[in-house]
Protein backbone atom coordinates (compact mmCIF):
# COMPACT_ATOMS: atom_id res chain seq x y z
CA UNK A 1 0.00 0.00 0.00
CA UNK A 2 1.41 3.75 -0.74
CA UNK A 3 3.26 2.26 -3.51
CA UNK A 4 2.28 4.54 -6.22
CA UNK A 5 0.24 1.94 -8.24
CA UNK A 6 -2.74 4.32 -8.92
CA UNK A 7 0.08 7.05 -9.72
CA UNK A 8 2.16 4.69 -11.89
CA UNK A 9 -1.30 4.17 -13.84
CA UNK A 10 -2.09 7.19 -14.31
CA UNK A 11 1.16 8.26 -15.68
CA UNK A 12 0.21 5.74 -18.75
CA UNK A 13 -2.93 5.98 -19.57
CA UNK A 14 -5.25 7.70 -21.76
CA UNK A 15 -7.82 7.99 -20.17
CA UNK A 16 -8.63 8.90 -16.15
CA UNK A 17 -8.14 6.39 -14.27
CA UNK A 18 -10.97 4.65 -13.31
CA UNK A 19 -10.37 3.39 -9.39
CA UNK A 20 -11.96 2.25 -6.55
CA UNK A 21 -10.47 4.24 -3.51
CA UNK A 22 -11.79 4.67 -0.29
CA UNK A 23 -10.67 6.47 2.73
CA UNK A 24 -8.58 4.60 4.31
CA UNK A 25 -8.84 3.27 8.16
CA UNK A 26 -6.99 1.46 10.72
CA UNK A 27 -3.21 1.76 10.89
CA UNK A 28 -3.49 2.07 7.14
CA UNK A 29 -4.94 5.68 7.64
CA UNK A 30 -1.81 6.85 9.18
CA UNK A 31 0.42 6.26 5.98
CA UNK A 32 -2.02 7.19 3.36
CA UNK A 33 -5.33 9.04 2.87
CA UNK A 34 -6.95 7.03 0.14
CA UNK A 35 -6.24 3.80 -0.86
CA UNK A 36 -7.66 1.19 -3.68
CA UNK A 37 -8.99 -1.32 -1.92
CA UNK A 38 -10.70 -3.55 -5.56
CA UNK A 39 -8.27 -2.03 -8.25
CA UNK A 40 -7.12 0.84 -10.66
CA UNK A 41 -7.91 0.85 -14.53
CA UNK A 42 -6.37 2.98 -17.46
CA UNK A 43 -6.09 2.43 -20.44
CA UNK A 44 -3.45 2.96 -23.57
CA UNK A 45 -4.67 2.80 -27.49
CA UNK A 46 -1.59 0.79 -29.57
CA UNK A 47 -0.63 1.91 -33.07
CA UNK A 48 -2.97 -0.94 -34.20
CA UNK A 49 -5.73 0.18 -32.44
CA UNK A 50 -5.86 -2.26 -29.64
CA UNK A 51 -6.54 -1.02 -26.26
CA UNK A 52 -3.79 -2.17 -23.63
CA UNK A 53 -6.14 -2.50 -20.64
CA UNK A 54 -3.49 -1.71 -17.74
CA UNK A 55 -5.09 -3.00 -13.64
CA UNK A 56 -3.60 -2.01 -10.52
CA UNK A 57 -4.56 -4.99 -8.28
CA UNK A 58 -4.36 -4.08 -4.41
CA UNK A 59 -1.30 -3.84 -2.58
CA UNK A 60 -3.12 -5.02 0.91
CA UNK A 61 -2.62 -8.62 1.96
CA UNK A 62 -6.73 -9.18 2.58
CA UNK A 63 -7.18 -7.91 -0.80
CA UNK A 64 -5.65 -11.14 -2.49
CA UNK A 65 -8.90 -12.57 -3.74
CA UNK A 66 -8.46 -10.06 -6.32
CA UNK A 67 -4.90 -10.85 -7.29
CA UNK A 68 -5.71 -13.87 -9.18
CA UNK A 69 -8.88 -12.73 -11.02
CA UNK A 70 -7.01 -9.77 -12.53
CA UNK A 71 -3.99 -11.82 -13.20
CA UNK A 72 -5.53 -14.07 -15.27
CA UNK A 73 -4.78 -13.48 -18.81
CA UNK A 74 -2.49 -10.56 -18.13
CA UNK A 75 0.73 -10.19 -20.13
CA UNK A 76 3.16 -8.95 -17.76
CA UNK A 77 3.66 -8.37 -14.02
CA UNK A 78 4.92 -4.93 -12.60
CA UNK A 79 5.42 -5.33 -8.80
CA UNK A 80 5.99 -1.36 -6.65
CA UNK A 81 7.29 -2.20 -2.99
CA UNK A 82 6.96 1.12 -0.83
CA UNK A 83 10.32 1.00 0.66
CA UNK A 84 9.30 3.57 3.48
CA UNK A 85 6.89 0.87 4.43
CA UNK A 86 7.11 -1.03 7.67
CA UNK A 87 8.37 -4.16 6.00
CA UNK A 88 9.73 -4.01 2.24
CA UNK A 89 11.03 -7.16 1.83
CA UNK A 90 8.31 -8.76 3.50
CA UNK A 91 5.91 -7.08 0.98
CA UNK A 92 8.21 -8.31 -1.68
CA UNK A 93 8.02 -11.67 -0.18
CA UNK A 94 4.61 -11.64 0.07
CA UNK A 95 3.72 -10.80 -3.54
CA UNK A 96 7.03 -12.78 -4.77
CA UNK A 97 5.25 -15.73 -3.55
CA UNK A 98 2.09 -15.63 -4.28
CA UNK A 99 2.44 -14.76 -8.09
CA UNK A 100 5.66 -16.94 -8.36
CA UNK A 101 3.99 -19.93 -10.89
CA UNK A 102 2.66 -16.52 -12.71
CA UNK A 103 6.24 -15.12 -12.83
CA UNK A 104 7.48 -18.52 -13.25
CA UNK A 105 5.26 -18.54 -16.73
CA UNK A 106 6.10 -15.30 -17.88
CA UNK A 107 8.15 -12.57 -16.30
CA UNK A 108 7.77 -9.78 -13.53
CA UNK A 109 9.33 -6.35 -13.18
CA UNK A 110 9.81 -5.05 -9.61
CA UNK A 111 9.94 -1.05 -9.04
CA UNK A 112 11.18 0.14 -5.46
CA UNK A 113 9.16 3.37 -4.81
CA UNK A 114 10.15 5.75 -1.99
CA UNK A 115 13.73 5.29 -1.59
CA UNK A 116 14.26 9.08 -1.14
CA UNK A 117 12.52 9.15 1.67
CA UNK A 118 13.87 5.57 3.49
CA UNK A 119 17.41 4.38 2.07
CA UNK A 120 17.47 1.12 4.18
CA UNK A 121 17.03 -1.81 2.56
CA UNK A 122 19.00 -0.78 -0.40
CA UNK A 123 18.90 -1.99 -4.14
CA UNK A 124 21.59 -4.66 -3.24
CA UNK A 125 18.75 -6.10 -0.29
CA UNK A 126 16.58 -7.17 -3.09
CA UNK A 127 19.00 -8.37 -5.46
CA UNK A 128 19.90 -10.60 -2.26
CA UNK A 129 16.61 -11.35 -2.10
CA UNK A 130 15.73 -12.51 -5.44
CA UNK A 131 19.43 -14.43 -5.46
CA UNK A 132 18.24 -16.88 -2.59
CA UNK A 133 14.93 -17.41 -4.16
CA UNK A 134 16.55 -18.57 -7.37
CA UNK A 135 14.41 -15.27 -9.21
CA UNK A 136 16.37 -13.51 -12.08
CA UNK A 137 14.26 -10.43 -12.61
CA UNK A 138 14.61 -6.37 -13.32
CA UNK A 139 14.56 -4.32 -10.54
CA UNK A 140 14.48 0.02 -10.70
CA UNK A 141 14.31 1.97 -8.01
CA UNK A 142 11.68 4.57 -9.10
CA UNK A 143 9.76 7.50 -8.29
CA UNK A 144 6.61 6.85 -10.68
CA UNK A 145 5.82 10.39 -10.71
CA UNK A 146 8.49 10.71 -13.16
CA UNK A 147 6.46 9.07 -16.24
CA UNK A 148 10.33 8.07 -18.04
CA UNK A 149 10.86 5.95 -14.62
CA UNK A 150 7.00 4.26 -15.23
CA UNK A 151 7.79 4.10 -19.13
CA UNK A 152 11.22 2.28 -18.47
CA UNK A 153 9.42 -0.25 -16.18
CA UNK A 154 7.18 -1.44 -19.00
CA UNK A 155 10.32 -1.35 -21.58
CA UNK A 156 11.85 -3.62 -18.91
CA UNK A 157 8.86 -5.67 -19.12
CA UNK A 158 8.52 -6.13 -22.80
CA UNK A 159 12.61 -6.48 -22.77
CA UNK A 160 11.79 -9.93 -20.46
CA UNK A 161 9.00 -10.81 -22.09
CA UNK A 162 10.67 -10.93 -25.48
CA UNK A 163 14.25 -11.95 -24.65
CA UNK A 164 14.59 -13.09 -21.05
CA UNK B 1 42.54 20.99 -60.06
CA UNK B 2 40.33 20.27 -56.72
CA UNK B 3 40.88 20.02 -53.47
CA UNK B 4 39.56 17.69 -50.83
CA UNK B 5 37.47 16.97 -48.19
CA UNK B 6 36.61 14.08 -45.78
CA UNK B 7 34.10 14.25 -43.53
CA UNK B 8 33.94 12.22 -39.59
CA UNK B 9 31.19 11.70 -37.21
CA UNK B 10 28.78 13.84 -38.78
CA UNK B 11 25.07 13.07 -39.03
CA UNK B 12 23.33 12.14 -42.21
CA UNK B 13 21.59 14.99 -42.52
CA UNK B 14 24.58 16.88 -42.72
CA UNK B 15 26.44 15.22 -44.69
CA UNK B 16 23.68 15.87 -47.39
CA UNK B 17 24.12 19.76 -46.80
CA UNK B 18 28.13 19.22 -46.93
CA UNK B 19 27.56 17.76 -50.21
CA UNK B 20 25.15 20.08 -51.97
CA UNK B 21 27.14 23.20 -50.64
CA UNK B 22 30.50 21.87 -52.02
CA UNK B 23 28.54 21.99 -55.72
CA UNK B 24 27.35 25.42 -54.21
CA UNK B 25 30.98 26.62 -53.57
CA UNK B 26 32.22 25.43 -57.19
CA UNK B 27 29.30 27.66 -58.38
CA UNK B 28 29.44 30.33 -56.69
CA UNK B 29 33.31 30.60 -56.43
CA UNK B 30 34.61 28.33 -59.07
CA UNK B 31 36.81 26.25 -56.37
CA UNK B 32 36.52 22.91 -56.97
CA UNK B 33 36.06 21.18 -53.30
CA UNK B 34 35.25 17.21 -53.56
CA UNK B 35 34.38 14.91 -50.72
CA UNK B 36 36.79 11.78 -50.48
CA UNK B 37 36.39 10.66 -47.33
CA UNK B 38 39.10 8.20 -47.68
CA UNK B 39 42.16 10.72 -47.71
CA UNK B 40 40.88 14.11 -47.47
CA UNK B 41 42.81 17.44 -47.43
CA UNK B 42 40.92 18.85 -44.63
CA UNK B 43 38.89 16.74 -42.47
CA UNK B 44 35.24 18.29 -41.23
CA UNK B 45 34.62 16.56 -37.75
CA UNK B 46 31.78 16.79 -35.28
CA UNK B 47 32.61 17.05 -32.46
CA UNK B 48 29.41 17.37 -30.70
CA UNK B 49 29.81 13.08 -31.31
CA UNK B 50 31.41 10.85 -28.76
CA UNK B 51 33.63 9.59 -31.69
CA UNK B 52 34.27 12.73 -33.25
CA UNK B 53 35.70 13.80 -30.10
CA UNK B 54 37.73 10.89 -29.87
CA UNK B 55 38.94 11.34 -33.45
CA UNK B 56 39.56 15.28 -32.56
CA UNK B 57 41.82 14.34 -29.65
CA UNK B 58 43.57 11.70 -32.02
CA UNK B 59 44.57 13.42 -34.82
CA UNK B 60 44.36 17.46 -34.14
CA UNK B 61 48.21 17.34 -34.19
CA UNK B 62 48.44 15.57 -37.60
CA UNK B 63 45.29 16.39 -40.06
CA UNK B 64 43.91 19.90 -40.69
CA UNK B 65 40.60 19.29 -39.11
CA UNK B 66 37.73 21.50 -39.16
CA UNK B 67 35.40 21.18 -35.86
CA UNK B 68 31.83 21.43 -36.24
CA UNK B 69 29.79 21.76 -33.65
CA UNK B 70 27.17 23.84 -31.76
CA UNK B 71 30.13 25.74 -29.32
CA UNK B 72 33.59 25.70 -30.44
CA UNK B 73 34.70 23.98 -26.98
CA UNK B 74 37.64 23.03 -28.09
CA UNK B 75 39.20 26.00 -29.07
CA UNK B 76 39.67 25.10 -33.11
CA UNK B 77 41.03 27.41 -35.02
CA UNK B 78 38.78 26.52 -37.98
CA UNK B 79 35.66 26.14 -36.55
CA UNK B 80 32.09 25.85 -38.33
CA UNK B 81 29.08 26.41 -36.13
CA UNK B 82 25.63 24.46 -36.70
CA UNK B 83 23.92 24.96 -38.34
CA UNK B 84 25.46 24.86 -41.77
CA UNK B 85 25.74 27.81 -43.48
CA UNK B 86 26.67 28.48 -46.86
CA UNK B 87 28.13 31.54 -46.38
CA UNK B 88 30.48 30.69 -43.47
CA UNK B 89 30.90 27.10 -45.64
CA UNK B 90 32.37 28.51 -48.84
CA UNK B 91 34.09 31.43 -47.03
CA UNK B 92 36.12 28.86 -44.73
CA UNK B 93 36.87 26.93 -48.24
CA UNK B 94 38.12 29.84 -49.89
CA UNK B 95 40.27 30.65 -47.01
CA UNK B 96 41.83 26.64 -46.89
CA UNK B 97 42.23 26.89 -50.78
CA UNK B 98 44.08 29.78 -50.37
CA UNK B 99 46.79 28.05 -47.87
CA UNK B 100 46.52 24.57 -49.98
CA UNK B 101 48.38 22.89 -52.90
CA UNK B 102 45.79 21.86 -55.15
CA UNK B 103 45.17 18.05 -56.34
CA UNK B 104 45.85 16.65 -59.82
CA UNK B 105 44.81 13.61 -59.57
CA UNK B 106 41.09 12.00 -60.33
CA UNK B 107 39.53 12.80 -57.11
CA UNK B 108 38.97 9.54 -54.78
CA UNK B 109 34.77 9.39 -55.84
CA UNK B 110 32.95 11.99 -54.30
CA UNK B 111 30.57 10.26 -52.84
CA UNK B 112 28.41 11.12 -49.42
CA UNK B 113 29.23 7.32 -48.39
CA UNK B 114 30.71 7.19 -45.04
CA UNK B 115 28.29 7.67 -41.79
CA UNK B 116 28.04 8.93 -39.12
CA UNK B 117 29.39 6.77 -35.83
CA UNK B 118 27.01 4.41 -34.91
CA UNK B 119 26.80 0.76 -33.54
CA UNK B 120 24.64 -0.21 -36.69
CA UNK B 121 27.26 1.08 -39.23
CA UNK B 122 31.39 0.26 -40.03
CA UNK B 123 33.38 2.78 -38.49
CA UNK B 124 35.97 4.92 -40.74
CA UNK B 125 39.07 3.75 -38.59
CA UNK B 126 41.61 5.55 -40.37
CA UNK B 127 45.17 4.75 -38.95
CA UNK B 128 45.54 6.42 -35.20
CA UNK B 129 46.99 6.97 -32.47
CA UNK B 130 47.50 3.49 -30.48
CA UNK B 131 45.56 4.35 -27.20
CA UNK B 132 42.33 5.34 -30.18
CA UNK B 133 42.70 2.35 -32.70
CA UNK B 134 43.69 -0.32 -30.36
CA UNK B 135 41.82 -3.77 -30.53
CA UNK B 136 41.11 -3.84 -26.63
CA UNK B 137 39.47 -1.26 -24.52
CA UNK B 138 41.73 0.66 -21.61
CA UNK B 139 39.59 2.22 -18.82
CA UNK B 140 42.73 3.53 -17.56
CA UNK B 141 42.93 6.05 -19.97
CA UNK B 142 39.33 7.14 -19.38
CA UNK B 143 37.23 8.71 -16.90
CA UNK B 144 36.33 5.14 -15.75
CA UNK B 145 40.17 5.00 -15.03
CA UNK B 146 40.11 8.07 -12.93
CA UNK B 147 37.41 6.95 -10.69
CA UNK B 148 38.72 3.56 -10.42
CA UNK B 149 42.03 4.79 -9.29
CA UNK B 150 40.25 7.31 -7.12
CA UNK B 151 38.02 4.53 -5.08
CA UNK B 152 41.42 2.48 -4.76
CA UNK B 153 43.17 4.81 -3.06
CA UNK B 154 39.97 6.59 -1.38
CA UNK B 155 41.10 10.14 -1.75
CA UNK B 156 38.74 12.63 -2.64
CA UNK B 157 39.63 14.22 -5.92
CA UNK B 158 37.69 17.02 -7.94
CA UNK B 159 37.96 16.30 -11.81
CA UNK B 160 37.46 19.61 -14.13
CA UNK B 161 36.53 19.06 -17.84
CA UNK B 162 36.33 22.25 -19.94
CA UNK B 163 32.83 23.83 -20.23
CA UNK B 164 31.26 21.41 -17.44
CA UNK B 165 30.51 22.05 -13.81
CA UNK B 166 33.09 20.12 -11.88
CA UNK B 167 32.39 16.30 -10.81
CA UNK B 168 33.52 15.64 -7.15
CA UNK B 169 34.71 11.98 -6.32
CA UNK B 170 33.80 11.12 -2.81
CA UNK B 171 35.17 7.49 -2.66
CA UNK B 172 34.22 7.04 0.94
CA UNK B 173 30.65 7.35 0.00
CA UNK B 174 31.19 5.75 -3.29
CA UNK B 175 29.52 8.84 -4.75
CA UNK B 176 30.43 11.75 -7.27
CA UNK B 177 28.30 14.74 -7.51
CA UNK B 178 27.89 17.47 -10.19
CA UNK B 179 25.50 19.46 -11.59
CA UNK B 180 22.14 17.51 -12.99
CA UNK B 181 21.87 15.63 -15.78
CA UNK B 182 18.86 13.25 -17.64
CA UNK B 183 20.96 9.95 -17.59
CA UNK B 184 18.15 8.04 -19.89
CA UNK B 185 18.93 11.22 -22.55
CA UNK B 186 22.50 12.56 -22.53
CA UNK B 187 22.92 15.78 -24.42
CA UNK B 188 25.78 15.65 -26.48
CA UNK B 189 28.14 17.82 -24.65
CA UNK B 190 27.19 15.33 -21.43
CA UNK B 191 28.03 12.22 -24.11
CA UNK B 192 31.12 13.82 -24.65
CA UNK B 193 32.13 14.02 -20.83
CA UNK B 194 31.50 10.10 -20.75
CA UNK B 195 33.60 9.59 -23.56
CA UNK B 196 36.75 11.76 -22.33
CA UNK B 197 39.71 10.32 -21.91
CA UNK B 198 41.25 10.58 -18.54
CA UNK B 199 44.57 13.63 -19.79
CA UNK B 200 41.45 15.53 -20.67
CA UNK B 201 40.32 15.96 -17.08
CA UNK B 202 42.07 18.11 -14.56
CA UNK B 203 42.40 16.29 -11.10
CA UNK B 204 42.76 17.96 -8.06
CA UNK B 205 42.84 16.13 -4.63
CA UNK B 206 40.85 17.88 -1.91
CA UNK B 207 40.17 17.68 2.00
CA UNK B 208 36.25 15.80 2.28
CA UNK B 209 35.14 18.79 4.32
CA UNK B 210 35.87 21.35 1.60
CA UNK B 211 34.96 18.92 -0.91
CA UNK B 212 31.46 18.85 0.78
CA UNK B 213 31.05 22.55 1.53
CA UNK B 214 31.25 22.78 -2.28
CA UNK B 215 29.07 20.17 -3.10
CA UNK B 216 26.47 21.87 -0.41
CA UNK B 217 27.27 25.44 -1.72
CA UNK B 218 26.83 24.28 -5.18
CA UNK B 219 23.79 22.28 -4.82
CA UNK B 220 24.99 19.78 -6.64
CA UNK B 221 23.17 16.29 -7.33
CA UNK B 222 24.61 12.96 -5.84
CA UNK B 223 25.42 10.06 -8.37
CA UNK B 224 26.09 6.55 -7.35
CA UNK B 225 30.31 6.83 -9.01
CA UNK B 226 29.56 3.73 -10.74
CA UNK B 227 26.61 6.06 -12.68
CA UNK B 228 29.90 7.46 -14.04
CA UNK B 229 31.74 3.98 -14.62
CA UNK B 230 29.50 2.43 -16.37
CA UNK B 231 28.49 5.70 -18.68
CA UNK B 232 32.60 5.91 -19.10
CA UNK B 233 32.97 2.67 -20.41
CA UNK B 234 29.89 2.95 -22.15
CA UNK B 235 30.27 5.79 -24.22
CA UNK B 236 33.74 4.99 -25.04
CA UNK B 237 34.76 1.59 -26.00
CA UNK B 238 33.83 1.98 -29.20
CA UNK B 239 33.26 -1.81 -29.54
CA UNK B 240 36.71 -2.48 -28.27
CA UNK B 241 36.40 -5.26 -25.86
CA UNK B 242 37.39 -4.76 -22.37
CA UNK B 243 41.60 -5.67 -22.07
CA UNK B 244 42.16 -9.15 -20.48
CA UNK B 245 38.60 -10.66 -21.80
CA UNK B 246 37.56 -12.55 -24.29
CA UNK B 247 35.11 -12.69 -26.83
CA UNK B 248 34.42 -16.93 -25.86
CA UNK B 249 33.88 -16.21 -22.28
CA UNK B 250 30.66 -17.02 -21.31
CA UNK B 251 28.47 -14.47 -19.41
CA UNK B 252 25.48 -14.07 -17.57
CA UNK B 253 24.17 -10.68 -15.06
CA UNK B 254 24.62 -11.11 -11.24
CA UNK B 255 21.95 -8.73 -10.75
CA UNK B 256 19.78 -5.92 -13.30
CA UNK B 257 21.68 -2.62 -13.74
CA UNK B 258 19.63 0.07 -12.27
CA UNK B 259 19.28 1.64 -15.17
CA UNK B 260 16.74 4.21 -13.40
CA UNK B 261 20.80 5.80 -12.41
CA UNK B 262 22.68 4.77 -15.61
CA UNK B 263 23.28 6.27 -18.94
CA UNK B 264 21.66 3.85 -21.26
CA UNK B 265 19.35 3.42 -24.38
CA UNK B 266 16.41 1.03 -25.18
CA UNK B 267 18.60 -1.09 -26.81
CA UNK B 268 20.18 -2.10 -23.55
CA UNK B 269 16.91 -3.34 -21.58
CA UNK B 270 16.87 -6.38 -24.41
CA UNK B 271 20.41 -6.85 -23.60
CA UNK B 272 20.38 -7.16 -19.93
CA UNK B 273 16.98 -8.98 -20.43
CA UNK B 274 18.80 -12.09 -22.77
CA UNK B 275 22.09 -11.77 -19.92
CA UNK B 276 19.90 -11.87 -17.29
CA UNK B 277 18.37 -15.34 -18.18
CA UNK B 278 20.91 -16.99 -20.48
CA UNK B 279 25.14 -17.46 -19.99
CA UNK B 280 26.15 -16.98 -22.95
CA UNK B 281 29.54 -15.29 -25.06
CA UNK B 282 29.11 -12.27 -26.68
CA UNK B 283 29.20 -13.26 -30.65
CA UNK B 284 25.94 -15.75 -28.82
CA UNK B 285 24.27 -12.66 -27.33
CA UNK B 286 24.34 -10.66 -30.63
CA UNK B 287 23.10 -13.26 -32.44
CA UNK B 288 20.17 -13.66 -30.15
CA UNK B 289 19.26 -10.35 -29.64
CA UNK B 290 19.83 -9.03 -32.97
CA UNK B 291 22.13 -6.31 -31.64
CA UNK B 292 25.61 -5.10 -33.36
CA UNK B 293 28.64 -6.60 -31.85
CA UNK B 294 29.80 -3.44 -30.87
CA UNK B 295 26.86 -2.32 -29.03
CA UNK B 296 26.81 -5.83 -27.21
CA UNK B 297 30.74 -5.29 -26.67
CA UNK B 298 29.92 -1.66 -25.34
CA UNK B 299 27.14 -3.17 -22.88
CA UNK B 300 29.86 -5.94 -22.14
CA UNK B 301 32.00 -3.18 -20.71
CA UNK B 302 30.09 -1.32 -18.51
CA UNK B 303 28.72 -4.08 -17.03
CA UNK B 304 32.04 -5.71 -15.82
CA UNK B 305 33.73 -2.64 -15.13
CA UNK B 306 30.84 -2.44 -12.42
CA UNK B 307 30.96 -5.92 -11.32
CA UNK B 308 27.53 -6.93 -12.89
CA UNK B 309 28.76 -9.74 -14.32
CA UNK B 310 29.76 -13.62 -13.63
CA UNK B 311 31.81 -14.57 -16.39
CA UNK B 312 33.30 -17.85 -17.03
CA UNK B 313 36.24 -18.35 -19.49
CA UNK B 314 35.73 -20.58 -22.04
CA UNK B 315 38.33 -23.49 -22.17
CA UNK B 316 38.62 -26.38 -24.94
CA UNK B 317 36.89 -29.47 -23.84
CA UNK B 318 34.86 -28.07 -20.98
CA UNK B 319 31.03 -28.03 -21.47
CA UNK B 320 29.92 -24.38 -19.95
CA UNK B 321 26.64 -25.07 -18.30
CA UNK B 322 24.60 -22.34 -20.34
CA UNK B 323 21.30 -21.84 -19.09
CA UNK B 324 18.53 -21.95 -21.47
CA UNK B 325 20.73 -19.65 -24.01
CA UNK B 326 18.38 -19.94 -27.11
CA UNK B 327 15.96 -16.89 -28.29
CA UNK B 328 12.09 -17.16 -27.02
CA UNK B 329 9.52 -18.27 -28.98
CA UNK B 330 7.08 -15.83 -28.89
CA UNK B 331 4.16 -15.97 -31.52
CA UNK B 332 4.51 -13.25 -34.34
CA UNK B 333 1.24 -11.90 -32.51
CA UNK B 334 3.06 -11.49 -29.35
CA UNK B 335 5.67 -9.85 -30.80
CA UNK B 336 3.87 -7.71 -32.48
CA UNK B 337 1.85 -7.03 -29.55
CA UNK B 338 5.02 -6.07 -27.73
CA UNK B 339 6.59 -3.78 -30.57
CA UNK B 340 3.47 -1.89 -30.56
CA UNK B 341 3.76 -1.01 -26.73
CA UNK B 342 6.89 0.14 -27.39
CA UNK B 343 6.32 2.71 -30.32
CA UNK B 344 3.05 3.61 -28.06
CA UNK B 345 5.47 4.84 -25.61
CA UNK B 346 7.86 6.28 -28.32
CA UNK B 347 10.71 3.79 -27.59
Amino acid sequence: MGAGKTTAISALSEIPVINTDVRATDEAALRKERTTVAMDYGEMTLPDGQKLRIYGTPGQERFSYMWGILMEGALGLIILVDNAGDNPLGDLDLYLTHFRPYIEATTAVIGVTRMDVATEPGLEQYYDYLMQNDLQLPIFSVDVRERDNVVMMIEALVAMLEFG
Amino acid sequence: MHYTLSTYALEKRDKLFVNSMLELTKKKLGINWVLDDTEGQVTLVDIDQPAGVNFWEAYQSEKRLIAFADNNHVRAKLFLEKPLRVQSFTELLKQLSEHLDPLTSPPNTATATATPRSHTAAEPTPAAKPSLDAQHYDPTQYLSGLLQTALSAQETQMLSFSGFAPLYVMPQEKRCYTSAMGLANLNPSQKMLFAARSEQFSCAALNPALARDAIQEQGYKAYDIYTFIWGSALLSSNGRLLTNHSMQSFVRLKQWPNFTALPHQPTHMKLAAFMLKNTANIPRIASATQMPLATVIDFFNACALSNLLHIQKAQAGVNVNTHAAGEKKLSSEKRGLLGNILRRLGR
